[in-house]
């Protein structure tokens, strides 16, 4: 499985961090098979069968490996009662801000892990440290989305007990973390109202593959055009199975939706 | 810019079945992409382009079938087609519909010698 979108960064460019250990990082290998050697040996004799063109059918999904995957992380979480959100969003929206929030007012009720997904920097994963979390980063380089093989490797760093939820912030991007399965229990994006209503239809694969959507920074509203009925319409148009709760991390109004949203969990 | 990663996923498929029947070479790969499937059909092609250098698909063309996009209303139960997912059913109305093509990323075939 590929993580990278720059096509000249090699994989171990992918690394996963805890927070205070900055010095023994680890790579994630991939399940590459080299793709640069090994055939020219195989076909040095030229059998006559390869003088003519065979077409093969092959019909497999292209991204099926991490599927398999997700589905190898999905077993686990399901075995171990851990249930599993994957956070995605555009930059900005909060996802941070309201992981940090949740985790500090129902940490006490209820075991929490997280995996922080992010370009560069240690920022988002020292953040959750400090709410005393156990959390690791993963680092996808210059990858726009964390896939399950980074899940997997991750989730065997943290070693997350029964019965916890397990908070994976994505790369924040609302265009390819849409198409990677990870193995969550939910898809949830977050928008805030700073942001344009017409979001949902602009990138309708990310609204359309989530469970909910948080409408976050209401608190803003009073300041802003943003036409919060327009922005849900819009949404429902592109997933109408789509659930939404409203807050604000800020002023704290709504939380408890969301906090009650996450206890009825299951997987 | 996930294109890259599906790429690669491209290539290694290829390769795979490739080595599996002790192919010379890939002439020829062909890929079922569904309309909604979220894919920049030009960067694909770049980065396919980078991506299968030095490999045996190396100098494979590309053959891209397009799967329209196809929807259900589970309203009226009509099925129709459409570009894109807001769209509601043609005959009641209602943007209660459910995706039934239109997402497929397949690696469909690949000529060998």
């Amino acid at each position: 499985m590929c993580d990278t979108c720059g096509c000249t960064q090699p994989d171990e460019a992918v690394t996963l961090r805890k927070p205070g250990k900055i010095d023994s990082h680890q790579h994630i290998s991939s399940n590459h098979q080299n793709h640069s050697h090994s055939h020219s040996e195989h076909h040095s004799h030229n059998h006559h069968e390869h003088t003519h063109s065979k077409k093969i059918s092959i019909e497999t999904d292209i991204l099926h490996k991490n599927d398999l995957i997700a589905e190898r992380n999905r077993g686990y979480f399901e075995a171990k009662n851990i249930r599993t959100i994957n956070l995605v969003s555009s930059p900005g929206s909060g996802k941070t801000s309201l992981l940090e929030k949740t985790l500090t007012d129902l940490k006490d009720q209820q075991g929490f892990y997280v995996i922080e997904g992010d370009q560069q920097t240690m920022n988002d994963a020292n953040r959750i440290d400090s709410v005393g979390v156990p959390v690791i980063q993963v680092n996808t380089g210059n990858g726009c989305h964390l896939d399950s093989n980074m899940v997997s490797a991750a989730i065997k760093e943290l070693n997350p007990e029964n019965n916890s939820i397990l908070m994976i912030e994505n790369v924040g991007n609302l265009v390819c973390p849409s198409l990677f399965d990870l193995g969550e229990t939910k898809r949830v994006v977050i928008i805030s109202v700073t942001e344009g209503e017409d979001k949902p239809i602009k990138y309708p694969n990310m609204f359309q593959s989530s469970d909910l959507c948080i409408i976050n920074k209401i608190d803003l509203l009073p300041y802003l055009d943003f036409d919060l009925e327009k922005m849900k319409n819009y949404a429902v148009q592109v997933n109408h199975h789509l659930q939404f709760i409203e807050l604000s991390v800020k002023s704290g109004e709504g939380l408890n939706a969301w906090y009650d949203w996450l206890k009825n969990l299951k997987n | 810019m996930h294109e890259m990663a599906i790429a690669q996923n491209i290539i290694e498929i290829a390769e795979e079945y490739a080595v599996k029947s002790a192919a010379l070479k890939v002439n020829e790969i062909e890929l079922d992409i569904g309309k909604l499937a979220g894919i920049e059909l030009e960067s694909l092609l770049f980065a396919i382009d980078v991506i299968k250098e030095g490999t045996i698909c190396n100098s494979a063309k590309m053959i891209i079938n397009h799967v329209e996009a196809q929807f259900n209303c589970t309203e009226c139960l009509s099925t129709f087609n459409t570009e894109n997912y807001y769209a509601k059913c043609p005959v009641c109305n209602s943007h209660k519909v459910e995706i039934i093509a239109g997402r497929e990323m397949r690696v469909k075939s690949i000529d060998i010698n």
